[in-house]
């Protein structure tokens, strides 16, 4: 009976330990249910909430489109798009994964489609067949004929612009956050000798040229293969602009718990975080629709895209003009918001 | 040298008034100490000098300033060496001219370490090395002999010993005692205000 007070009594300092520790509590949580919840969406041979777009080509009545619609529903989410454009338009800024045109439509059995996918987006392309044979079922006798867009990735080359992404996450939310920590005891002199700000910004500038520099030894390893990866100046804006964004999302949160070691434990939690719902690793549109809305309100998400699109796909960066500025409000706010935090440090208390 | 005129200074946290309505003037040379219980706002007056926290009233400074702070302010994950050589560089200060400090002071044996692994005594000695770089017309130091083994503390004494009427001394210290031989002028600091002791 003592053997078992004692243990309870570890027991009980055990829960309160992990109680008082509420990054790692979130990440205990938030991990099953995430992958639970993207599991399920998995169940059938295509995620059941795979972006859609439906174009209709000839004359369809409104009977048939909510026909086409409903049966499109049983295998994916789909959305009505006007005109291919639009629709292609959707594919590049991954709002669609897949494009079914219907050119002509009798009945189910006798129309003649076109699936349109995306094939640098290899988890997609995929899951193409599948989506094929599914179509070829529910659809009888049906012409279906299937067109890959853009050039085709290999897995490896799709996680290619994840992987720098991630690595950016790193620097910001890791070297900066660490650096900046260590520094608490010095801001005093820095203070009297320099400036904060200098220190910060020099620590900024620092935090983009690391991930420039990964992204050129990431480039040079890859040379090194028959393969090139397409480096283009839009894609390094987003690993710019992503990196600064990250940089100070982790100076805010070293800003904001005034430089306490145990803020590294919340940015750890909020990095996993931006890797699995941004889309880095696992394309977004395979969530289920709730984490979908999720994603999209994260910065980081659009920065995938874009590092996707504009390294193998032929697109204008106008077509992202929203995206880019998505994420550059996103850093104009985070940079506003560390002015705010550093501003208590004029009042350094001894 | 330098001079120092603070006039009317006024210090709250909180709402909490810690200095309340402080004179003082330190002429070239001056040597002053300040000493008083714990808390009675000594290292918050320091601080106001040096720029560190905001205040109200009037600090006026004539030259230079070094300081040397109760808490260590190098990084802990440097060097000595690179500590230094970072301090220099920001303060445009020769570095054979600090490595010629650091052996006064008796810490160019620890120059290879870390900032973190070396003792509170040579935290303290390094600390005061920093208020000494860059030349300063006036030194605040906030208890510079705490910490200090009977050696190093002679040493210091001798190097203060050695710039006094030099430089411009401001030393807030628990040992007043210990500093007798130098200070022109010592004052008590009790519950923020500050009185000259004749």
């Amino acid at each position: 009976m003592t053997r078992f007070k004692k243990a309870r009594a570890l027991l009980i300092k055990e829960i309160r330990l992990l109680l008082k520790r509420p990054a790692v509590l979130f990440l205990l949580i938030f991990v099953p249910i995430f992958f639970g919840l993207v599991f399920a969406s998995y169940e059938s041979a295509i995620p059941r909430d795979t972006p859609v777009a439906i174009v209709l080509k000839g004359n369809v009545s409104r009977e048939e489109v909510k026909e086409i619609l409903s049966i499109a529903r049983t295998f994916s989410s789909p959305t009505l798009v006007p005109g291919m454009k639009e629709a292609i338009d959707g594919l590049q800024r991954e709002n669609y994964y897949v494009i079914i045109e219907i050119q002509n439509y009798t009945d189910l059995a006798h129309g003649s489609y076109t699936v349109y996918y995306d094939d640098s987006m290899t988890p997609v392309a995929s899951i193409s067949e599948n989506l094929l044979e599914i179509l070829r079922i529910r659809f009888g006798g049906a012409r279906i004929r299937s067109v890959p867009l853009n050039r085709h990735a290999s897995l490896p080359e799709f996680f290619f612009p994840g992987v720098l992404l991630i690595m950016a996450i790193i620097i910001g939310m890791e070297v900066v956050p660490d650096n900046t920590i260590e520094d608490a005891p010095v801001l005093p002199r820095l203070k009297m000798v320099s400036s904060i700000w200098t220190n910060f910004s020099v620590r900024l500038l620092m935090a983009i040229g690391l991930a420039f520099f990964q992204a050129l030894l990431a480039f040079l390893s890859y040379r090194l293969t028959p393969n090139s990866p397409n480096f283009t100046l839009a894609a390094l804006f987003v690993l710019f602009i992503t990196t600064l964004y990250l940089a100070l999302l982790g100076l805010a949160f070293v800003l904001a718990f005034r430089f306490e070691r145990y803020s590294k434990g919340y940015l750890q939690v909020t990095a996993g975080f931006l890797v699995f719902m941004s889309g880095m690793l696992y394309p977004v549109g395979f969530f289920p629709k709730s984490l979908q809305y999720l994603a999209h309100l994260l910065p980081t998400y659009y920065s995938t895209v874009m590092m996707r699109a504009f390294m193998y796909r032929s697109v204008h960066p106008s077509l992202f003009s929203d995206y880019l500025a998505v994420i550059t409000l996103w850093t104009i706010g985070l940079f506003l918001l560390d002015l705010l935090l550093a501003g208590r440090l004029k009042e350094w208390a001894p | 040298m330098g001079t120092l005129i603070v006039e009317n200074l006024w210090k709250a946290y909180s709402g909490r008034a810690v200095i309340k309505g402080v004179n003082l003037r330190l002429e070239d040379g001056d040597f002053v100490c300040i000493y008083g219980p714990n808390g009675s706002g000594k290292s918050t007056l320091l601080h106001a000098i040096a720029g560190l926290t905001e205040y109200s009233g009037r600090i006026e400074v004539r030259g230079k300033i070094g300081v040397a702070l109760q808490a260590p302010t190098m990084h802990p994950r440097l060097l000595l060496r690179e500590n230094i050589e970072l301090f220099s560089s920001l303060l445009g200060f020769r570095m054979d001219e600090a490595l010629r400090l650091c052996k006064t002071l008796g810490l160019d044996g620890h120059l290879g370490k870390r900032f973190s692994e070396l003792s509170h005594g040579n935290k303290k000695k390094a600390e005061i090395l920093l208020a000494l770089l860059g030349e300063p017309d006036i030194i605040l130091m906030d208890e510079p002999l705490v910490s200090l083994d009977y050696v190093s503390r002679e040493a210091l004494l001798g190097l203060l010993r050695g710039m006094k009427g030099k430089k411009t001394f401001l030393v807030v210290t628990h040992f007043p005692e210990l500093l007798r031989d130098l200070c022109d002028r010592t004052f008590k600091m009790e519950d923020g205000k500050l009185s000259e002791i004749t």
